[in-house]
């Protein structure tokens, strides 16, 4: 047996082992399949740093996630009696902003002993705070907007109520004494108590321009847009004088609620 | 473009390419050869010795091949910028080693925060490692520092020059002589033992 050289057992050992190696007979293809055209590199840098940021957003999210659930459902809560005329839709997605900028501010909230100097992301909370102010005056807006249509539904409660002396469901709008209530859409009758009030849907709906239609209206025929001073004269039992869509008009409609 | 696999029918049998050999004329390719091709010629008589090399300094051949086709599709990506069409082996020779420094040093990290695994429960990752050291010399070869791994594999796997080695590891023909020599005599006592 003959004495090697510990430079050329080395190499015989690497080559033993490298020798073992095959790789896959799919290499070419997997790398044609991975070229693509270059790309600018302006783009390619936002596409790193799009990738890289995503990822970083989205792997803190799923981490705070668990601890911002409790505040969002508590702010969802605090929201539905606070904000009894915003946007159903609109809520949770302000309970999670909330939620997470009030995490954020406590996150960057400076801890005991870091007093005389500043915190490290000192800046953070005046973000913050402003965020919350504009979260705040969003939401304000938003229970402010739909406010004239809370205050005629009111109303059209209020004199649906005080002209219904029968029935049951006479707090509900649009109900008429004999427990049914009229479809301002089909012109007919349905006994559900809970039908769509005109008066709510400010839209141009269907249903509105029917109530239009329904209404005669000889000065102003062209006019498709519903208001809610309309409205009252739909309901055909609350005794007031306006006619009903099932009257024939030989009178001219009066479109304010008299009588209340 | 016309697919050359190193293990098909259509791969010459090329005999040069079990070790890396310093020959420029395999390394090179005509330079007025666009990406693809260039890519096509240089996978058909290197590919199988970039991912030895690779899986030697990784220990790992599924993450070898990775190694290597990332170095090709960068050496694709940068055809119009590599100067010289004749360093093209070099770049990828360069590109594998630091790619595989990158997956060491990922997998350091990885290593540190995952969760140990039961004792009966060897890995995958372990199984292919294992089987790239049934040899105590690579064995030991794993326990060096990579500086001084990447040089010995280079220099006895791939027979380049220490200027070469040089060039590849981004350190001076000093340094190679230098992480050359303690790697040696770090591995001096399995060496002799096999032997």
């Amino acid at each position: 047996m003959t004495h090697l050289e510990p430079e050329d057992i080395l190499r015989r050992a690497l080559r033993e082992t490298a020798g073992s190696i095959e790789p896959t007979p799919d290499g070419l293809s997997r790398i044609q399949a991975r070229l693509s055209p270059p790309r600018p590199l302006f783009v390619a840098w936002l596409v790193a740093a799009w990738e890289t940021v995503s990822q970083f957003v989205l792997l803190r999210l799923e981490f705070a996630m668990p601890r911002l659930e409790p505040m969002r459902a508590t702010l969802v809560t605090w929201l539905d009696t606070a904000l009894p005329t915003a946007d159903r839709r609109l809520r949770p997605a302000l309970g999670w902003l909330i939620a997470a900028l009030a995490w954020l501010g406590r996150m960057v909230k400076p801890q005991a002993g870091e007093h005389g100097r500043p915190p490290r992301y000192g800046w953070v909370r005046p973000v913050v705070a402003m965020g919350v102010v504009v979260i705040v005056a969003v939401a304000s807006g938003l229970a402010m907007s739909g406010l004239p249509s809370q205050i005629a539904r009111d109303g059209l409660n209020v004199f649906s109520g005080s002209t219904n002396g029968s029935g049951g469901g006479g707090h509900s709008p649009g109900v008429t004494g004999g427990g049914k209530s009229y479809s301002p859409s089909s012109g007919t009758s349905s006994t559900s108590g809970t039908a769509p009030n005109p008066t709510a849907n400010p839209s141009g709906s269907p249903k509105a321009k029917a109530t239009t239609k329904a209404t005669p209206s000889p000065t102003s025929p062209s006019s498709t847009s519903p208001s809610p001073t309309v409205s009252p004269t739909v309901s055909p039992s609350t005794g007031s004088p306006s006619p009903s869509p099932g009257d024939t008009g030989g009178s001219t409609p009066d479109p304010s609620p008299s009588g209340s | 473009m016309t697919a050359g696999e190193p293990g098909g029918a259509s791969a010459r049998p090329i005999h040069v390419t079990e070790t890396l050999v310093a020959d420029a004329a395999l390394g090179s390719v005509p330079a007025d050869w666009d990406a693809d091709r260039a890519v096509t010629a240089l996978y058909s008589t290197h590919y199988r010795s970039l991912v030895r090399l690779a899986a030697l300094l990784v220990r790992d051949v599924a993450t070898a091949e990775e190694v290597v086709q990332d170095s090709f599709v960068a050496m694709h990506g940068g055809w119009r910028r590599l100067r010289d069409s004749d360093k093209a082996l070099s770049y990828l020779r360069q590109s594998v080693v630091n790619r595989s420094r990158s997956v060491l040093r990922h997998r350091v990290v990885v290593d540190r925060n995952a969760p140990k695994p039961a004792p009966d429960m060897p890995s995958a990752e372990h199984g292919a490692i294992a089987l790239l050291e049934r040899s105590a010399v690579v064995s030991a070869l794993r326990t060096l520092p990579p500086r001084q791994r990447e040089a010995l594999v280079l220099r006895y796997y791939g027979d380049l020059s220490e200027a070469q080695i040089a060039s590849i590891m981004g350190i001076s023909r000093g340094a190679v002589k230098s992480h050359t020599a303690r790697a040696m005599s770090a591995l001096r006592s399995v060496l002799e033992r096999e032997g």
